[in-house]
């Protein structure tokens, strides 16, 4: 069973082709890496797959349905996306980014337990380091327990030891029977940390 | 802020002094050319005519006193009653000295100086009527002079109810002859009036009554900008009070002093000349700031409005306005939208605003919205499209993500272009002039015009500025209240 499927999906921008009958699988409860060089359209695929780009061909299917224009608000629930610039909330502090999502005050505060963001509720995101905004980003992103969490290139900001502690979080993910679609340049982390790589 | 204060201070007292010169200055002056005073020559015995053709008078002998000194050439020009305020404001003549009475319009559209008689509408009967309060006057006839203050006061008096009758006659004269023969049993007279006769025709004949019917100040009027010529004409009638000349002329045509002046502090309180040209600054300043604090506050909804409503199907009608409100001169609009539109085929009855001040806030409104529509344009353009694109996938509401979102971040990138545009508003306020509107720029003109004092335009450029810095205050201090 695939989480997400595409069969023989193309995109363009204007006549220049990104990919063209492309058929990617992301398996249920496994980690999936997506990897190339850059400006090969990685971020554009999965823009594809989070309903933010139209595709010209083809079919996108998640969790085993096919995406069409009526019923894409309600797939993309199913769906966490953590970009690669993270898109928090500059004028919300650490709380109301997650609460925003959804008015829940023992969520949030859950999550911010979880990924040790206690003490910086209250801070604004400019206010915290780069390891502390990609977890309020994926703390964001958790608020609505989407099946699906997809990330454009979560590591290539951090260092070592932060890319330990996401690893950490990540197969944390997979024990709660989340599927996980990483972009990454990074061809290790790739190989040690996911069941399946997509070359594109 | 502490600087700015010191500034103000700074400022005030360099204007304090400068102005003292200036008025010493203006003392020194050789005599001046000539002074026409307005008056109606039927009113006796203020100013008419004697048997020989003389214009004479209690008011008259009182101007005379006043500007001899000063003016080489005191004209008493006969005016129609009625366009008194025209006279005065084209120029035609100098000072309104006739009897004039005290009244809110006329403060509006003179400037008066203070009091120097105080007239009471009173009852005069024969010396030997049983009459000796209002109450005695039920079931009487009364006699009264038609269209006078006198015949007014009466009718506004609860006892007309209950008089028998009232006769109305041409003149006073008659009024009192009336009396005299018994044909009425009182008459309503103009206390100074009632005075000069009892003066004239002895008082074996007729009484007056100590309750009265109404009261009025008589006062002088001049133009409505020229306080010079008003604390000038204040300064001498407190001047002659104390020499007794005032209490001399009183005696000549009352055979008593009625001169009236106000308690010796109120009147020194008001004679602080130093810094009397103020006054009007800051009358005109409070129109300044009542027009630009409604104007920003009103105009910056309304053009996130517009900004929205761009966003519509109808939006490009939105886009026209803007043009047409930034395109054209905001002068311009003032004088359609105030003068322009009453004279619209059909509609303009109905569109035409009567208030000037009204006129003026919708227009500035209108055109401010304009800018402000624009400055949020702006704003939002320069948000992130991750910013949209974040809240999409996360299920955010568009009226959360517009309120929550968006709306501070854009209101936090366009702090400084609002911050501008209230500086150019504070200074465009002054455009309202064009439709009549007495403010912080045109009351400096006019005072400058009729004081060739050039202080006024110093103490304008003072509150632009200070006004200025504290808008530019308030705006830093906005700006630190966005913390993200
Ligand atoms: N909105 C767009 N309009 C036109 N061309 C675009 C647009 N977005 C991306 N592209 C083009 O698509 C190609 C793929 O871009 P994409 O961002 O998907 O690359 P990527 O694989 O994510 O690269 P990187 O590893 O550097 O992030 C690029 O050549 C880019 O110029
Ligand atoms: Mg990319």
């Amino acid at each position: 069973m695939y989480a997400i499927e595409t069969i023989g999906i193309t995109k363009k921008f204007g006549n220049n082709i990104i990919f063209e009958n492309l058929n990617f699988k992301a398996k249920e409860r496994e980690i999936t890496s997506i990897l190339g060089p850059s400006g090969r359209g990685k971020t554009t695929l999965l823009r594809c797959l989070a309903g933010l780009e139209n595709i010209n061909n083809g079919t996108i299917k998640i969790c085993g349905e096919i995406l069409n224009n009526k019923n894409k608000d309600n797939l993309i629930k199913n769906i966490g996306f953590v970009f690669q610039n993270l898109n928090l909330f500059p004028n919300l502090t650490v709380l109301q980014n997650l609460k925003i999502v959804l008015n829940s005050s023992k969520k949030a505060q859950n999550l911010i337990n979880k990924f040790k963001l206690n003490g910086k509720e209250n801070e604004f995101p400019k206010n915290l380091s780069g390891g502390q905004k990609q977890r309020v980003a994926i703390a964001r992103a958790l608020m609505l327990e989407p099946k699906i969490l997809i990330f454009d290139e979560p590591t290539s900001a951090l260092d070592q030891e932060l890319i330990q502690e996401f690893f950490k979080i990540i197969c944390d993910l997979i024990n709660q029977n989340r599927t996980i679609i990483i972009v990454t340049h990074d061809t290790n982390f790739a190989k040690n940390s996911s069941d399946n790589i997509f070359k594109i | 802020m502490k600087i700015n204060f010191k500034f103000l201070i700074i400022f005030l007292i360099i204007l304090n002094f400068l102005s003292n010169f200036s008025f010493l200055n203006a003392c020194a002056k050789n005599k001046k050319n000539k002074i026409v005073i307005g008056l109606d020559i039927n009113v006796p015995p203020m100013g008419f005519k004697s048997e020989n053709g003389e214009i004479i008078g209690f008011d008259i002998d009182l101007a005379n006193e006043i500007f001899k000194n000063d003016y080489e050439k005191i004209i008493f020009q006969p005016i129609d009653w009625d366009s008194k305020e025209f006279e005065l404001n084209s120029k035609k003549i100098d000072v309104i000295w006739n009897g004039l009475s005290e009244t809110p319009d006329r403060k509006e559209s003179m400037l008066l100086t203070n009091p120097y008689l105080k007239n009471r509408q009173v009852i005069l009967v024969r010396k030997d009527s049983e009459i000796n309060s209002l109450e005695n006057l039920k079931n009487k006839i009364i006699c009264v002079q038609k269209g006078s203050t006198g015949a007014d006061a009466l009718a506004e008096h609860e006892i007309s109810g209950e008089i028998k009758q009232t006769v109305e006659l041409e003149n006073m004269i008659s009024c009192l002859n009336e009396v005299e023969t018994g044909k009425s049993d009182a008459t309503v007279v103009d206390e100074v009036v009632a005075k000069y006769y009892l003066n004239k025709l002895g008082e074996n004949k007729f009484k007056i009554l100590n309750q009265e019917l109404s009261s009025e100040f008589y006062v002088v009027a001049v133009k409505k900008e020229n306080y010079k010529l008003k604390e000038f004409i204040e300064s001498k009638l407190d001047e002659i009070y104390k020499s007794g000349k005032a209490s001399e002329i009183s005696e000549k045509w009352f055979g008593q002093d009625i001169f009236y002046r106000q308690n010796e502090n109120s009147s020194k309180n008001s004679s602080k000349k130093n810094l009397n040209f103020l006054t009007p600054i800051f009358d005109g300043l409070k129109q300044t700031l009542l027009l630009f604090i409604i104007v920003l506050v009103l105009s910056m909804p309304l053009g996130l409005l517009l900004f929205c409503l761009q966003k519509l199907k109808f939006g490009i009608i939105i886009k026209y306005f803007i043009n047409l409100m930034r395109g054209t001169p905001l002068l311009l609009q003032l004088l359609f939208i105030f003068y322009g539109i009453p004279y619209l085929p059909f509609v303009g009855e109905f569109l035409a605003i009567k208030s000037r001040f009204l006129a003026g806030i919708l227009t500035f409104m209108l055109n401010y919205s304009a800018y402000f529509a624009e400055i949020f344009r702006g704003g939002f353009l320069s948000i992130d499209k991750g910013q949209y694109e974040a809240s999409k996938l996360l299920g955010i509401g568009k009226f959360k993500l517009f309120f929550k979102i968006l709306l501070p971040q854009a209101m936090k990138i366009c702090m400084p272009s609002i911050c501008n545009e209230s500086v150019t508003l504070i200074k465009d306020t002054s455009l309202i002039f064009a439709i009549g509107v007495q403010e912080l720029l045109s009351n400096t003109k006019n005072i400058v015009n009729s004081t060739a004092n050039i202080m006024p335009y110093i103490a304008a450029f003072g509150i632009y500025l200070i006004i200025c810095s504290i808008i530019v205050f308030i705006f830093k201090k906005l700006e630190t209240k966005f913390k993200f």
